[in-house]
């Protein structure tokens, strides 16, 4: 009889063979856990997650048709329907190392390859448990989103030589990158690979290489990384995203379709060459990547119309017109003709139409996307409310396309990226100066707002500059700028009144769309930190 | 070569290791089982299923071999090294054997350091243990003596039986100049284990020095000592 057990555990099953899945079962129940769940593929996994949160899954990766087992494990994780301490097993037939080297954001607490016994998954369980428990307090920080409490645990644990070391640094690694401590981040991994030749040392010096611009150094480190492994298939999308940066855009290509062809299994990785070669005018590998996304992604949580808009822009660039409808209808299909699906279809349709000359037709697919619009302008992601825009050039309406181009600055008047796109479709449609001045217009528009309350707030005037950036906030979900002064003059007026209860709520949902927005925003963890700080203080009194 | 049928070859070869494996799984469980219900170890029918499970056991090692020794001639094999404790991945291969060694009245022993980690590839380094326990199984008297330290900035994993040794042909050391074969050494005749092994151990690479293994008959009343080890 076991010593430890898993008492008030609830075990998600996830096996499409059926003498496996009863196999795994009987391993488990000896463990006496609360309940145990199966599911015999990858759908019926998604459903079960939904319904209750588990505290360990075992998924085999391999489920035969649908989703495999790294995208239950994507869509778990990116969906949030894990507890911060829940193991995730990933069970395997085959060898675990291209899984890890294939994966590009998440993995699995631990593999485990077939053929096993009881002995072995519940030694592996009660260590995968004990890990879990030494790392409670850091994985409760960073579920709450307080990294710089996570990092300062991280540090008190690593000074007592503890047995996870390796665990804690790699945590610390990704902490301080999170954070934007990247002085700290390339100390910490020089030390390690000082000590010894360690891959994932080397990829987190290299990824804050990149994200402080040092691209020379970021490359030289992750060719490094392939020369020793030439599978690395991580190494490779890194490369490409440096040369991307670089503006090599040939190269970024290259480091990407090497990447495709060794492990081609990757939505975000297939959407990346497609992307990168349209760009480069490769209309052949860009039509054919976009149509592997689209295949390798049917039951990835990453999915999106985006895509399939893009397909049909290669195809029609390509002059392939009918190919490029047989698309449009498999966006409505393969996205169950919900509204945004719709939107999408009509926009990708009309793009179609008019530029086959089709106005007509254009017009009426355009008049279609336009009411779609108006109900739910947060249904069209940014990329495709540039093609809106386009596309209302194109068939000349130009009011239209002002407005959708105006929301969509007004919302990220910040991201530069967006802002030169935006200009360059009314440059494309012959109409840069008015496209410039609507964009410069709408930019000023929001600093000039973002200063006025910075003004109030200076002056003390909390209740006004509240105010203000509130009413900014709604019409401008998106914007990063915005919610954080929404947060930041409310956290004021909270300190102020000591009304923390009254406003608490709020400035989190502003943190919040700011984290989804931009995770690795500085300014998001100093201000989560104190509000953090006000709600204890205020429980504590 | 034509590009087609290549590429369908390695899909029908992944697939088809995948079916094997799990009914290797449901075989090897239920042998398990069978085992743990037949209470007496003098039962003709515990024979039986010893032999099951050895030969279940080294089907799986030698397809788990095969195919890495496939994918790292392709340049496919993307080794991962990670940070393990050696005693639980120890241990963990012994329990893989556990029910067989306690059939055949085999006593294991694990000498190695709890605090002891190392950094290794988890399944190659696996593959290779699993085979070796596999092949002490059947020429130990009755002892497998397994032990891990570090020498000279290298893992050590040594495996010793009491059993008759290494045959003269088998014998494999290692000095600074590589690896010192008996002249008779013939890969096709060593067999796919060794092979194996000399290869995962090469893999393992830090700091400018490649992993090896040795094979000599140092082990106990001169039996075999396979030591592997890992930069």
């Amino acid at each position: 009889m076991a010593l430890w057990n898993l008492k008030n555990k609830k075990v998600l099953i996830v096996e499409d063979h059926q003498e496996m899945r009863a196999i795994l079962q009987s391993i488990v129940e000896p463990l006496i856990p609360e309940e145990i769940v199966t599911a015999k593929n990858g759908e019926e996994a998604i459903e079960r997650l939904e319904e209750q949160q588990f505290d360990i899954v075992f998924c085999d990766y391999n489920l035969g048709n649908g989703r495999d087992g790294q995208q239950v494990l994507e869509e778990a994780k990116y969906r949030e329907f894990l507890p911060f301490n829940a193991i995730f097993v990933m069970c395997t037939a085959e060898n675990t190392s291209e899984m890890v080297m294939g994966a590009i954001d998440y993995l699995p607490d631990d593999y485990i390859s077939k053929p096993f016994n009881r002995t072995v998954i519940h030694s592996r369980l009660k260590k995968l448990l004990d890990r879990k428990n030494n790392l409670t307090d850091i994985s409760l920080s960073m579920a709450d989103k307080d990294y710089r409490k996570a990092l300062s645990q991280c540090d008190a644990l690593l000074k007592t030589k503890p047995a996870n070391r390796s665990d804690l640094l790699k945590t610390k690694g990704e902490l301080l990158i999170t954070l934007g401590e990247f002085d700290q981040a390339v100390d910490m991994y020089e030390d390690i690979i000082e000590e010894r030749d360690i891959p994932w040392a080397y990829m987190g010096l290299g990824k804050t290489y990149f994200f402080q611009k040092e691209y020379e150094e970021a490359l030289q480190v992750f060719s490094g990384l392939i020369k020793s492994n030439p599978s690395n298939v991580a190494a490779y999308d890194w490369m490409a995203k440096i040369h991307e940066a670089m503006g090599e855009l040939d190269k970024a290509q290259q480091m990407l379709a090497i990447g495709a062809s060794k492990s081609p299994k990757s939505l975000v990785r297939q959407r990346h060459l497609a992307q990168v070669a349209h760009k480069n005018n490769d209309l052949e590998t860009a039509t054919s990547s976009y149509q592997k996304a689209i295949n390798v992604g049917q039951h990835s949580c990453y999915k999106a119309t985006d895509d399939y808009n893009a397909l049909a822009k290669t195809l029609v660039e390509n002059n392939k017109g009918n190919e490029a409808l047989q698309v449009v209808a498999k966006i409505e299909k393969d996205f169950k003709n919900t509204p945004q699906a719709k939107m999408a279809a009509a926009l990708t349709e009309g793009m179609i139409h008019s530029s086959s000359g089709n106005e007509e037709a254009a017009g009426k697919c355009l008049q279609q996307a336009l009411d779609s619009y108006a109900k739910d302008a947060q249904g069209l992601s940014s990329s495709l409310a540039l093609e809106l825009t386009d596309l209302c050039l194109a068939t000349g309406n130009e009011e239209a396309a002002n407005e959708v181009a105006q929301n969509l600055v007004r919302n990220n008047h910040d991201n530069q990226d967006i802002i030169a796109k935006t200009k360059q479709v009314f440059a494309d449609a012959g109409k840069a100066e008015a496209g410039d001045s609507l964009v410069d217009t709408t930019k000023k528009e929001i600093i000039d707002l973002n200063n006025s309350g910075a003004r109030l707030l200076k002056e003390g005037k909390l209740e006004e500059s509240s105010e203000l950036f509130m009413k900014a906030a709604r019409g401008m979900p998106d914007n990063v700028i915005v919610n954080l002064n929404a947060a930041y003059s409310l956290l004021q007026l909270m300190k102020k009144t000591g009304k923390v209860k009254k406003y608490s709520t709020r400035v989190g949902d502003y943190l919040e769309r700011v984290r989804t927005l931009d995770p690795a925003n500085k300014k998001y963890h100093d201000l989560m930190a104190s509000l953090k700080q006000a709600t204890l203080a205020s429980k504590a009194a | 070569m034509s590009q087609a049928p290549e590429f369908d070859y390695k899909a029908l070869l992944a697939s088809s290791i995948h079916e094997v494996k799990n009914s290797l799984n449901m075989l090897l469980n239920s042998v398990d089982q069978a085992m743990l219900s037949a209470a007496e170890l003098d039962n003709p029918v515990t024979q039986h299923l010893l032999q099951i499970q050895y030969e279940g056991k080294k089907v799986n090692d030698d397809l788990v071999g095969l195919l890495a020794i496939y994918r790292i001639d392709n340049q496919q094999y993307s080794i991962n090294i990670d940070e393990y404790s050696v005693f639980d991945f120890l241990q963990e291969n012994l329990q893989q054997h556990e029910i067989m060694m306690q059939h055949r009245a085999i006593t294991p022993s694990l000498n190695c350091d709890e605090a002891l980690n190392w950094y290794f590839d988890r399944d190659l380094t696996k593959g290779v243990i699993s085979n070796v326990i596999n092949n002490l199984y059947k020429y130990t008297k009755d002892i497998i003596d397994i032990s891990a330290t570090v020498e000279d900035h290298y893992l050590v994993i040594r495996l010793k039986d009491n059993g008759p040794g290494y045959p003269e042909d088998m014998i494999i050391t290692h000095d600074d100049e590589g690896y010192q074969k008996n002249i008779c050494f013939d890969r096709a005749n060593t067999g796919l284990g060794l092979y194996f092994s000399e290869l995962v151990a090469e893999l393992h690479k830090n700091k400018g020095r490649s992993g090896f293994i040795t094979t000599t008959n140092d082990g106990i009343d001169g039996g075999g000592q396979f030591s592997l080890y890992l930069p």
